[in-house]
């Protein structure tokens, strides 16, 4: 029996994607509590299990993830059969494939910062589109520019904490080695 | 956290695709003299001056809005969380309620002066 000599407790998750799947629709429950002013002005923590996991987890797996995502945040927010879970979904969808390219074309040359907030831009734009098309018509213009800003805003926040964990976090850091060996 | 070069592009990317919706929400707003509901692809405009109500049918029931008084505001609406109806009555040009749920949009709208002589950021 080989002897393990690290110092710090070893975080071995069975299942990647559901753990981090479970992240997600806690983080969405969080989300779901705070008020909110206006309608559908989100801060986007349920996103941030994606965010960490493009250091840790395959693109296959952060995909199964982000079904993880839309259908447990579906669930809580009882959005399931509505229009809100098209949006939810092609959203997070649109902006997960923008943080996947960017994490592996750009990598190193971006910090979590800059994936967060073109991730968001990506789902946000996505979003607008769907809004114009779907059911607001010409109105959804209007709700497109503090819709953008405060995704910019929270976006980066997330980017932010989401850096300094991935740096900093022996948990995550152990899952990563986990997962490699 | 120390930010790269391409994180600054990333952020000044979003802040210009704000104010590029910015410009063309608000570029060519008038007096607020109508009120603009659309719904599922339909647009209905009734002016802001006379009153009445208008229920306007959506994939969970009926959103009753209140036109009049210059103002429109939503009165009731089928969602579950109201915050249409929270959001209270709207009057100047390029503001918005909607009921994301069921699916209605309503902004208000009108041809004529310029509120503002100018906006600089």
């Amino acid at each position: 029996v080989r002897k393990n000599t690290t110092t710090y407790p070893i975080s071995k998750p069975r299942d990647p994607v559901a753990f981090f799947g479970a992240l997600c629709m806690f983080l969405s429950t969080v989300e779901y509590l705070i008020p909110k002013p206006v309608p559908f002005l989100r801060v986007g923590i349920a996103n941030l299990p994606l965010l960490l996991g493009l250091y840790v987890l395959s693109p296959g797996q952060l995909f199964l993830v982000a079904l993880l995502k839309i259908f447990g945040q579906a669930l809580i927010g009882g959005t399931l059969f509505s229009y809100v879970f098209v949006f939810s979904a092609l959203g997070t969808a649109a902006g997960l494939s923008v943080m996947l390219a960017v994490r592996y074309s750009g990598s190193g040359r971006l910090s979590a910062v800059g994936t967060s907030v073109l991730g968001a831009l990506a789902s946000n734009l996505t979003q607008i589109a769907l809004a114009r098309v779907m059911i607001l018509g010409k109105g959804a213009w209007l709700i497109a520019p503090p819709f953008l800003a405060v995704g910019t805003v929270t976006s980066i926040l997330l980017g932010l904490f989401a850096e300094t964990f991935q740096r900093r976090s022996k948990w995550l850091a152990s899952v990563k080695r986990s997962l490699e060996s | 956290v120390k930010l790269k070069i391409l994180d600054f592009l990333a952020i000044a990317a979003s802040l210009a695709a704000v104010a590029a919706f910015s410009i063309y929400a608000y570029a060519g707003g008038g007096t607020g003299t109508e009120a603009v509901i659309e719904s599922s692809g339909d647009t209905w405009i009734y002016p802001l001056d006379e009153t009445r109500t208008v229920r306007i049918r959506g994939p969970l029931g009926e959103t009753t809005i209140e036109i009049g008084d210059g103002k429109a505001a939503v009165s009731d609406s089928p969602c579950p969380d109201k915050l249409c109806v929270l959001a209270g009555p709207i009057a100047d040009p390029g503001q918005w309620i909607a009921c994301l749920p069921n699916g209605v949009m309503v902004h208000i709208g009108g041809a004529g002066a310029e509120k503002y002589d100018d906006i600089s950021y």
